[in-house]
């Protein structure tokens, strides 16, 4: 953890790094910058605000972000360099060194209708990118079968642990089979300079910021992939490129927003039915676990 | 004897001092195009790969620019010595530090610090644009230099000389 708080605190500026030196960073997930209100931090079982003398549980003698201050936050944690995340912007967040994930609030612009960017930047909720490895040997090994892997998806809300627990699985396959990783965000092994910053094993390439169902497809014709791991898979686009590397025998362990499988089965039924488990997750005492794994077949 | 020696001296300290100013433009000159070329691998880089700019700096550090003294290098410097000041912040720094050392025209200096004020805070094609601006009005300026250098170069050199023997008969 203490990397990971090292790591983050060089990408902020002079006087939070300063400010959150003091700030344990054991369970914490998250840390939120809104202009003109209290700098708060979200631990996996309580909610603190930042004070200048380390935390508070009062917001009125917390630290309070004002518009420059957010502004050089924003620079510092986008390494100053608007131009490099702007396709990311775009979808309100960023990723950043050691795959940690900047989400943005702020003025959208358009321009021939598309969203283009963000302007007058009013908060940050910084997330912070954690590696437990060994957080999922008991799933991962009722995902294997005699021929190699189940096609999985993994299914949850934000913040229960998907993109951790892919992470993991991507290690530990990676001992037994070539594995590649189509990491849109840069989330799951965190690529920086090209070097995965979590340990995503021996075995395993990473397709850093490809869009999805493109890097997919490139897999599969260039790295050959036993496996292949994604995270939050959504659009038509991607069911068809699943469907291709079904087709050419490929196993895929992918991960997608949802609040329950029910929900799932009525929304996205054609995704689902390239899939042979589910395993659906969530919060049990705050820490992120498998709630129920669920045959699709 | 000894006066002939003295008044070969004289002459000798003149056209020295004539030679190093000449020097001097030649080495503004050459700084300026050293900048130009920078601009040009800022606007490469982040045209091919859009990494931001304390990385692409890193990369053109390893790759071209690595003499101690070159722009680049300076830059890369205050970079890693840096705790995550604004690149403006750096640039502003290194450009001043940089004109100081090279003895850069007042015009090159305020439009790099005009250029790193924008810089790392605006969309791809606006950072690309204003680098390409930047590199012409180098060039505009490199040329008059250049032009400026050819005319008196020689002249400089003569009036050294004549200013040496001058002295010399005043002195005699």
């Amino acid at each position: 953890m203490d990397n990971t708080k090292d790591m983050i605190l060089r990408q902020l500026s002079d006087t939070y790094r300063r400010l959150l030196s003091s700030v344990p960073f054991q369970g914490l997930e998250e840390i939120r910058f809104r202009i003109e209100r209290p700098v708060t931090l979200y631990y996996h079982d309580r909610t603190v605000y930042l004070s200048d003398c380390g935390i508070t549980l009062y917001p009125h003698s917390a630290k309070f972000i004002g518009k420059s201050e957010l502004e050089d936050v924003s620079s510092c944690l986008l390494n100053h360099s608007v131009y490099a995340y702007l396709n990311e912007i775009k979808d309100g967040f960023a990723t950043i060194r050691g795959g940690h994930r900047v989400g943005l609030a702020g003025k959208c612009i358009i321009k021939n209708g598309q969203i283009t960017g963000m302007t007058a930047i009013s908060g940050i909720n910084l997330r912070i990118a954690r590696e437990y490895p060994g957080c999922a040997k008991a799933l991962a090994d009722r995902l294997k079968t005699q021929n190699g892997v189940k096609n999985t998806l993994l299914i949850s809300p934000p913040q229960c642990g998907k993109t951790t627990y892919l992470r993991d699985l991507a290690r530990i396959f990676s001992h037994t089979y070539k594995i590649t990783i189509v990491d849109e965000r840069s989330e799951i092994a965190g690529t920086y300079e090209g070097v995965p910053q979590f340990d995503i094993g021996p075995q395993t390439d990473v397709l850093d910021r490809f869009p999805k169902s493109s890097g997919m497809l490139l897999a599969l014709r260039s790295l050959s992939p036993q496996i292949l791991l994604t995270d939050e898979l959504g659009d038509e686009k991607d069911a068809e490129a699943i469907r291709k590397l079904c087709g050419a025998g490929c196993r895929i362990i992918a991960s997608m927003h949802g609040d329950s499988l029910s929900e799932l089965r009525r929304t996205k039924k054609e995704l689902l039915s390239f899939f042979d488990v589910a395993v659906c997750m969530g919060r049990q005492n705050g820490i992120p676990s498998v709630i129920s794994i669920e045959s699709l077949r | 004897m000894l006066k002939l020696l003295g008044a070969l001296l004289v002459i000798a300290a003149c056209t020295a001092f004539g030679i190093k100013s000449v020097m001097k433009k030649r080495d503004t000159i050459k700084a300026l195009k050293e900048l130009r070329s920078a601009l040009s691998e800022i606007a490469r880089a982040i045209n091919f790969q859009l990494d931001p700019l304390p990385e692409v700096i890193s990369r053109l550090h390893k790759e071209q620019f690595s003499e101690a003294d070159s722009f680049i290098s300076q830059l890369h410097t205050n970079v890693q010595n840096s705790e995550n000041e604004p690149f403006s912040q750096l640039w502003e720094h290194t450009i001043k530090l940089f004109s100081k050392e090279k003895e850069l025209p007042i015009q090159a200096e305020s439009l790099l610090l005009s250029l790193g004020e924008s810089l790392g805070k605006m969309d791809y094609e606006t950072e690309l644009s204003r680098l390409k601006e930047g590199q012409a009005s180098l060039s505009e300026l490199i040329d008059e230099t250049e032009q400026n250098y050819g005319k008196t170069e020689k002249m400089t050199k003569s009036l050294s000389i004549i200013l040496g023997i001058f002295i010399v008969i005043l002195l005699l």
